[in-house]
């Protein structure tokens, strides 16, 4: 009797599990498929299979200009990202001081402040200081601050791992304390500063939270000015493209996770 | 005594290192929110003193902004708890199996949320459009006659944040899951308890801290989405974060949706008060 | 070679000082063990040595020289850390190289150096290996061979064998000897075991909060230790804080009462009456016999009592005996059998009771050390 409850019991779970696991990976698979059509409106399933609106995008004009903007905006701002990042990580794993959890709070607040709030307010001060037509530069700023908390946690833990005894060792036969960061910290902290740069390549190539604030007329990012094309639904090329930013995103997920491990993501 | 010690020398304040990070989140992450405090506090007359607060509570004297307050809180709450229900098979089903399909399930768990806001809603709309598998699969199953509207209105909001909050829910569920000692477990079966009083006595108690957790979570971040119901709600059901777009952008009128970015920036730093709050004392007495 | 000088040394971290006014001396070409319980300075001690941190008060000098001002790597000191500290992406050989490289040494010297010193240590030829291939013991030798090859003015060991299991830590507490005496450096080295500052030093300085509490040569410590807290820490199982009455004559034991009981006992030494000391005797310097008839001892420096516990230790076995002239429970180690209960007389020489220093724990807050 228990044990027949307990076995419909777990039946349960797994359908359940199933059905939203399912879900989880619906939309991602219906765009995949979809983008494969042959007709020149969007259904699903599709009733019949071409790459033409692959073709299609790689001729647009607005997907290369914008792919390339998204591209220059999430290689500086994470390259800026990684730099404060292990700077911020240094501070914090090894330093005890009057205001280091201010510290602490102020460079993790991107994860605290809605995205809506930063992207609003940084337009505001684009706008006093009347750079709001410099899209690139608000959108590298924006998107360095708040991909930096996410550096700072993966740089962080890697530090955690490295013992403070490592650098006086090093100190002690003669390394200066910079030559012991490089020498010996550094190539410890290499993965997390690696899976931080991904993680913050990935969220600055797919966001449109901050960048729908930022974007200029001449400096949209990719996911921008794919909103936009949604919107009128026109052909099934914006499929396409989608389908590309999910293979391109897949790419660094799967580095991550044959890199550093998922549980970088687990840690929140 | 010292094996593992990460501190280092004395206790003085790093400058060097510490400057350029200070500089650079007091320029574009402290100032600019300063600023639309005080745009949004801005006196609304000319002869008006700051602070003024008619404007941040005008969002919600007006129908709009009233409006937009209960969809937005309601949709908060119907996605955190279709995200508890939901995320809680999913994550007892994950910890339950063995390690290599518990690797792939946590892949398919994350990948989605590194997935563009723009594709997943792309995604969606092909799903519960009129002629989407959603529709399809109703009609079949005799539930409705004729297709009917499942985006541009709140359901897409809501099947959209849910998609987009479920994984926060299952991995702070998995985290406590994943730190039950089975001894517990066993010592319980030893004790004469039943594997279902087990799993109501003894492993619904100890995941509550994650449920707390993944509810506080799902819902702070449904409450500030902005992505997912720009793109699944259409023009005519504006949530507190889109009705600000619509303030900058269509209306231009900054001072209101400075107001609105002020409630929206106190409900984050609430939240997260909230969450530190509870997860200390959840510490405490869950050791 | 360079003799250490430690004078007045304090360190306060947040509100207590870590270490207060340390001060010992180091001779050139000895080895000096900092020994005392954790918590208790000794590895701050060393640190401030080595430079990693910077002291508050006082001064370091070594040869002569202060080097308060010298940064980590200017001070030619070798470092032996309790989890080695070995550079995990190095090999063997880079690990052992490092400080040559850092000093600007030619390749062939380095080379030959490094294996001269890996000979000194002696590993086996592993100098490709990665740290995580080595055993416990062979890490160890590692870690001594790079703090080595520097040649260093000094060399600093922060509880070396506390990672090793027990027989690989006497097997090191002799091969730790052997180097030691073969180059001659000058060694200070912390450790929180008696038996390890006692083999291996030619001077121990026992830390108790942040200070000395004592410092002297093993023998002299062992047979003679200054103060209560010492004698702890040396392993002297019985101690009773007691008053000293007055001397039978010159050159007489003087007679101690134990404070809280009704014994009174002699102890061969020389105190003034009304003195608070304590008194301490090692278990295996009592005698212990069955008592036959039922008569109180009246003999001075005999006591009665009864076995309460007994544990047995291989080569002898310990035995815990109520004595209801004693406060607390003797300890005594003895070599016949006893049974629990068995009434029992025991006999602690006046020669063996050593009147001790009853010791305030040192205060450690407040602004100055």
């Amino acid at each position: 009797m228990g044990s027949l409850f307990l076995r419909s019991g777990r039946g349960l779970v797994t359908a359940m599990a199933v059905f939203w696991l399912v879900f989880l990976v619906a939309p991602i698979v219906v765009t995949l498929a979809s983008s494969f059509t042959s007709s020149t409106y969007l259904t699903f399933p599709p009733p019949g299979w071409s790459v033409r609106w692959y073709l299609s995008a790689f001729e647009s004009e607005w997907v290369w200009s914008t792919f390339w903007n998204s591209v220059v905006i999430a290689v500086v701002s994470t390259a800026i990202a990684v730099a404060l990042g292990i700077a911020a990580a240094r501070v914090l794993a090894r330093h005890r001081f009057y205001g280091r959890g201010a510290f602490e709070y102020a460079v993790l607040s991107p994860l605290i402040i809605p995205g809506v709030v930063v992207g609003f307010a940084l337009l505001n001060v684009s706008v006093l200081i009347e750079t709001q037509d410099a899209g690139l530069l608000n959108l590298i700023i924006g998107h360095t601050m708040v991909t930096t908390p996410f550096t700072l946690r993966s740089v962080w833990s890697s530090m955690a791992g490295s013992d403070i005894s490592l650098e006086e060792a090093a100190q002690s036969l003669g390394a200066t304390r910079w030559s012991a960061f490089w020498l010996i910290v550094f190539p410890l902290i290499v993965p997390g500063i690696v899976a931080g740069a991904i993680i913050a390549f990935t969220f600055s190539f797919n966001d449109v939270t901050i960048s729908a604030f930022l974007s200029a007329r001449e400096a949209r990012t990719l996911p921008v000015e794919l909103m936009s094309h949604i919107e009128y639904l026109p052909d099934p090329t914006p499929a396409a493209v989608s389908s590309l930013m999910i293979v391109i995103t897949l790419a660094f997920f799967l580095l991550v996770e044959r890199t550093v491990g998922l549980g970088v993501f687990a840690d929140r | 005594m010292s094996v593992g010690r990460a501190w280092g020398r004395g206790s003085r304040f790093p400058a060097s290192l510490a400057t350029p990070v200070l500089l650079a989140f007091a320029v574009f992450i402290v100032a600019p929110c300063v600023m639309l405090l005080v745009k949004g506090l801005e006196p609304a007359a000319e002869t008006g003193a700051w602070p003024d607060f008619t404007n941040v509570l005008g969002v919600f004297d007006s129908k709009v902004g009233q409006q937009a307050l209960n969809r937005t809180i309601r949709i908060s709450l119907i996605v955190t708890v279709i995200c508890m229900l939901a995320g809680y098979p999913v994550a007892l089903f994950i910890a339950r199996c063995g390690p290599r399909w518990r690797g792939l399930l946590l892949a398919v768990v994350i990948f989605p949320f590194l997935i563009s806001a723009v594709v997943r809603a792309f995604g969606w709309t092909v799903l519960l459009g009129d002629s989407g598998l959603a529709n399809k699969g109703l009609i079949a199953l005799g539930l409705i006659d004729r297709p009917i509207a499942l985006v541009q209105n709140e359901i897409g909001i809501i099947v959209g944040e849910t998609h987009l909050l479920m994984p926060y829910m299952i991995l702070s569920l998995l985290a406590v899951l994943q730190r039950i000692d089975p001894n517990l477990r066993h010592a319980a079966e030893s004790l004469g308890a039943s594997p279902v009083s087990v799993f109501w006595r003894i492993v619904i108690p100890l995941t509550l801290p994650g449920l707390l957790t993944g509810t506080l979570l799902v819902f702070s971040l449904a409450m500030t989405a902005f992505a997912t119901p720009f793109l699944l709600g259409g023009g005519r059901t504006p949530i507190l974060t889109t009705l600000l777009y619509d303030y900058a952008f269509t209306l231009f009128d900054w001072r209101l949706a400075a107001s609105i970015g002020i409630v929206l920036l106190v409900l984050g730093i609430l939240f997260v008060t909230v969450h530190r709050f509870v997860s200390s004392r959840g510490m405490r007495s869950y050791g | 070679m360079s003799d250490v000088e430690v004078s007045g040394v304090s360190k306060r971290y947040d509100e207590l000082w870590a270490v207060k006014r340390v001060s010992f001396t180091a001779p050139a070409g000895s080895f000096t063990s900092l020994l005392g319980p954790s918590g208790c300075g000794k590895t701050t001690t060393l640190r401030l040595i080595a430079g990693f941190a910077a002291l508050d008060e006082g001064e370091v000098r070594i040869g002569g020289r202060p080097v308060d001002d010298l940064p980590p790597w200017r001070r030619n000191l070798g470092v032996v850390f309790q989890n080695y500290a070995l550079f995990p992406f190095m090999t063997v050989f880079d690990n052992v190289a490092f400080g040559l490289r850092r000093r600007k040494v030619p390749r062939g010297e380095t080379a030959e150096r490094v294996a001269e010193v890996i000979d000194l240590v002696g590993l086996p030829d592993l100098a490709q290996r990665y740290p995580r291939q080595l055993s416990g013991g062979q890490q160890q030798r590692v870690a001594l061979a790079r703090a080595l090859v520097i040649r260093p003015e000094v060399l600093l060991l922060d509880e070396p064998l506390s990672n090793l299991d027990a027989k690989l830590r006497a097997e090191m507490r002799f091969e730790l000897k052997r180097i030691q005496r073969e180059t001659g450096v000058t060694s200070i080295f912390v450790t929180h075991d008696q038996e390890e500052a006692l083999t291996l030093s030619d001077q121990i300085v026992v830390m108790n909060l942040g200070t000395v509490a004592g410092a002297a040569a093993p023998k002299a410590i062992w047979e003679q230790p200054e103060s209560a807290y010492v004698a702890d820490f040396l392993g002297i199982e019985n101690l009773f804080p007691g008053t000293v009455g007055a001397a039978a004559g010159p050159d007489e034991p003087v007679a101690v009462s134990v404070d809280d009981g009704a014994a009174v006992l002699r102890a061969a030494a020389d105190r003034a009456p009304g003195s608070a000391v304590v008194l301490g005797i090692r278990s295996g310097d009592i005698a212990m016999r069955r008592s036959e008839g039922a008569g109180a001892a009246e003999e001075p420096n005999f006591l009665d009592g009864a076995v309460r516990e007994f544990t047995y230790v291989g080569s002898a076995v310990v035995y815990q005996v109520d004595c209801p002239d004693l406060p607390a429970p003797l300890i005594v180690t003895a070599q016949q059998d006893f049974a629990i209960g068995d009434r029992v007389r025991l006999r602690l020489p006046p020669e063996s009771i050593k009147l001790l220093r009853p010791e305030a724990p040192p205060d450690r807050s407040g602004d100055r050390p």
